[in-house]
């Protein structure tokens, strides 16, 4: 029965748990799941609804909320331990803001209300499988591909101390309207695996909106990762 | 939240050996009984899992464990390491003023906070469990350890007192359990010399000459920043036996140094004189033209001459050691290096060596550093390439001593990662692709290779080596029991201003984790 509560709580989509962000919910979906453990199965199911219906309602409420780029940079060291399970696997640096901010999009792309501005971003996997997302303006390319559970490394956590989040621009008409990369993100880039005239770090790139349509390859891991015997193509 | 919590603790109830701690933690609920009924009857509901035992916790064991978990569903991965610490040199190797570099262990700790891993520490193979036992326990063992040795010059005076490894340097200053009886004299002397020119180089040079107002604010250890303080240090040289072109840091750490506050910068400008070998090297490698136009940069934007009482950074090029000095008044302590003028030879297109010129010179310190390699250990019953420091292997596969024929015989079960199985070079993210072709050969080998029999036989895994540890009294710290400690470490750093202050003795380190 166990199993069934621990297999509950890995299948369930990043937005479920993040959702139950108030403290209110969140000790009232411990109870429920507290009672799933000691009940019958077919109780943990009702604890399963209620905790769905609950998400529900925290989500809608929160999903009014604006998108505010700064909280999305804030690292909120506190949420893995609180949720590590269904965490790890996807990458989710950046915590439940981001979850909020994706419905935000969403209504403004549906709604056209007055909701915050967002551009369409595709994302082309290692195995060329191709992911169009909506990214609000002033989110960083590897917050977004975090919040689209997007295989992206991010070592550093977008800090310009690693390279692993090193995207390809695919055209060189999109390129040019970045801003020229720093020094830092170019000390970072020479280690880069597979650089190409148009990689750039993907913490690096901010959604504009004249970046509508952007196109970001994730470099494919090169059979031969030796640094040692490996040459970055001259930038 | 609470509830939250007592399942990350009880994740991990199988590797507590004593069960005191937990049960503490979730008394006062009163549910103890039932969460460790339920999680051990989860291990046996779930089908035949894969047992797989990585051995080393840092960068290459975690992302071999987080790629390994991501692709095999039924797999349970135990990672063990030999301190009671996890992350290898994430924790004692990347520099204490470098912590964005440490950011990586936000997501190292989440796969070990994941109900299949485990992470289980103070387990050394060899003297707690044998890797011929761990292969019996689990169907694969993958081995990242690390390189936990030196390479060595080989030449006279080496085992001078004042003569240390940059490893253990790097150790004793981030608190390495084993390396803090390293207590290196910097008070004897106001002259450092550094051989090798790569960023472990550039780390130790800038810990010595930046300012420790700034070191303080770091996770640095107590015992390093009080030696650093009362440090008599002001003149370090930095010897490279090739050029600056050949240089082996990257441009952040070079930056980064050049950048240190009231720090004079001596490069001889003849050193910087480009061959055209020396050109074409730049133009297929845009670190090294990076790296050579900051050197330049720095070389004319210096005065000649420092300010008095200015700290200085010399870049000696095109110089290797020929024997260490003694001194005449300290018998059995260095009083400088001896050196040889190089010059380089090209021996394959964009590839120069540094060839002796028989000429010498002196150069005058009380305390060398050697920054030119790690090393890795070998171990009882694993295949070891003892001239190139490596786990002899094919695709991360082990190879099989005496291996003639072919097709060529592998260890079976056996891999490698990281460090040991392809030498001590690169930066942290290497690992990530280190970790996915050690998996890559993992996964074919289950699906039609040498493991595909072997993978439905029933193995013990982590019962099992926990049933071992116990028999021998073995206290192994668990994940739960790792967050004690840096619990413990950052309520200690919070009352220096510190971000961390890290506990440096095996008996303080699990003092904290099994209180």
């Amino acid at each position: 029965m166990t199993f069934l509560v621990s297999s509950f709580y890995q299948t369930q989509p990043p937005n479920y748990l993040a959702s139950l962000e108030s403290s209110i919910a969140l000790r009232f979906a411990e109870t429920v799941l507290l009672h799933q453990i000691m009940l019958s199965f077919r109780l943990s199911r009702v604890g399963f609804w209620i905790a769905r219906v609950l998400s529900r309602g925290g989500y809608t409420n929160i999903s009014r909320a604006r998108f505010r780029p700064s909280l999305c940079r804030q690292y909120q060291p506190s949420l893995p331990e609180i949720l590590p399970e269904t965490r790890v696997f996807q990458g989710a640096l950046f915590q439940k803001h981001h979850d909020f901010s994706t419905s935000a999009s969403n209504n403004a792309s549906e709604g056209g209300n007055e909701q915050e501005e967002t551009i369409s971003v595709t994302f082309v996997s290692k195995d060329g499988e191709e992911t169009q997302i909506r990214v609000p303006v002033g989110m960083s390319m590897l917050e977004a591909a975090h919040e689209n559970d997007l295989e992206l490394e991010g070592a550093c956590e977008g800090s310009l101390a690693c390279s692993t989040c090193h995207v390809v621009v695919m055209d060189m008409e999109y390129y040019n309207k970045l801003e020229d990369p720093t020094d830092e993100e170019n000390d970072m880039l020479d280690l880069a695996f597979g650089l190409t005239e148009t990689s750039r770090l993907g913490c690096q790139i901010v959604a504009r909106p004249e970046l509508d349509g952007i196109r970001l390859a994730i470099p494919a891991a090169t059979r031969n990762f030796a640094v040692d015997g490996y040459v970055a193509k001259p930038h | 939240m609470a509830f939250f919590r007592a399942r990350k603790l009880l994740s991990q109830s199988f590797s507590i050996l004593s069960p005191q701690p937990l049960r503490v933690c979730i008394v006062g609920r009163g549910l103890t009984g039932s969460y460790t009924a339920g999680l051990q009857s989860f291990s046996t509901l779930s089908p035949q899992p894969l047992h797989v035992c990585i051995v080393g916790s840092g960068p290459a064991g975690f992302y071999t464990a987080e790629k390994l978990l991501k692709k095999h569903q039924g797999a349970q991965v135990d990672i063990i390491d030999r301190l009671p610490t996890p992350f290898g040199l994430v924790r004692s190797g990347v520099a204490p003023d470098h912590p964005e570099t440490k950011n990586v262990i936000n997501q190292f700790s989440r796969v070990a906070q994941s109900g299949r891993c485990s992470f289980l520490g103070n387990v050394t193979v060899g003297s707690s469990v044998s890797l011929a036992e761990l292969r019996e326990l689990y169907h694969v063992v993958v081995l990242a350890y690390g390189a936990e040795s030196d390479r060595v010059l080989g030449i006279p005076g080496e085992d001078l007192k004042g003569v240390h490894s940059a490893r253990e340097f790097v150790w004793w200053y981030n608190g390495h359990p084993d390396g803090r009886n390293l207590d290196p004299d910097l008070k004897c002397t106001d002259t450092a010399v550094i051989l090798g020119q790569g960023n472990v180089a550039l780390d130790v040079a800038r810990i010595l000459l930046r300012p420790t107002s700034e070191l303080a604010k770091t996770d640095i250890a107590s015992h390093a920043l009080t030696a650093l303080e009362q440090s008599s240090i002001r003149k370090v040289y930095l010897v490279g036996r090739r050029g600056p072109v050949q240089a082996a840091c990257t441009a952040k750490e070079l930056r980064e140094v050049l950048g240190i506050k009231d720090l004079h910068i001596h490069i001889e400008e003849a050193d910087l004189k480009l061959t055209p070998a020396d050109e074409e090297e730049m133009k297929n490698s845009r670190i090294h033209k990076r790296i050579y136009e900051l050197l330049s940069k720095a070389a004319t934007a210096t005065p000649s001459q420092p300010s008095s009482g200015q700290r200085e950074l010399h870049f000696v090029f095109f110089r290797q050691p020929d024997r260490f000095l003694e001194s005449y008044d300290k018998k059995g302590y260095v009083s400088g290096v001896h050196l040889e003028k190089t010059a380089l030879k090209g021996i394959a297109p964009g590839k120069q060596i540094a060839v002796g010129t028989g000429q010498f010179e002196d150069l005058a310190c009380g305390i060398v550093l050697k920054s030119i390699g790690y090393k890795s250990v070998p171990m009882e019953g694993l295949p070891f390439d003892h001239r190139k420091g490596v786990v002899p292997n094919l695709q991360s596969r082990v190879l099989s001593d005496n291996n003639s024929g072919d097709p060529p015989l592998f260890e079976q079960g056996l891999y490698v990662c990281g460090w040991l199985k392809r030498g001590p070079t690169g930066i942290i993210a290497t690992n990530l692709y280190c970790a996915e072709e050690t998996v890559a050969s993992i996964s074919e080998d289950l699906e039609q290779g040498s493991l595909a029999s072997t993978a439905s036989l029933s193995k013990p895994g982590r019962d099992g080596l926990l049933q071992i540890l116990e028999d021998r009294d073995v206290r192994a710290v668990p994940f739960s029991a790792w967050e004690k400690i840096d619990e413990e470490e950052k309520r200690l750093g919070s009352l220096r201003n510190k971000p961390r202050e890290k506990l440096t003795t095996r008996e303080e380190l699990i003092q904290a984790a099994l209180v």
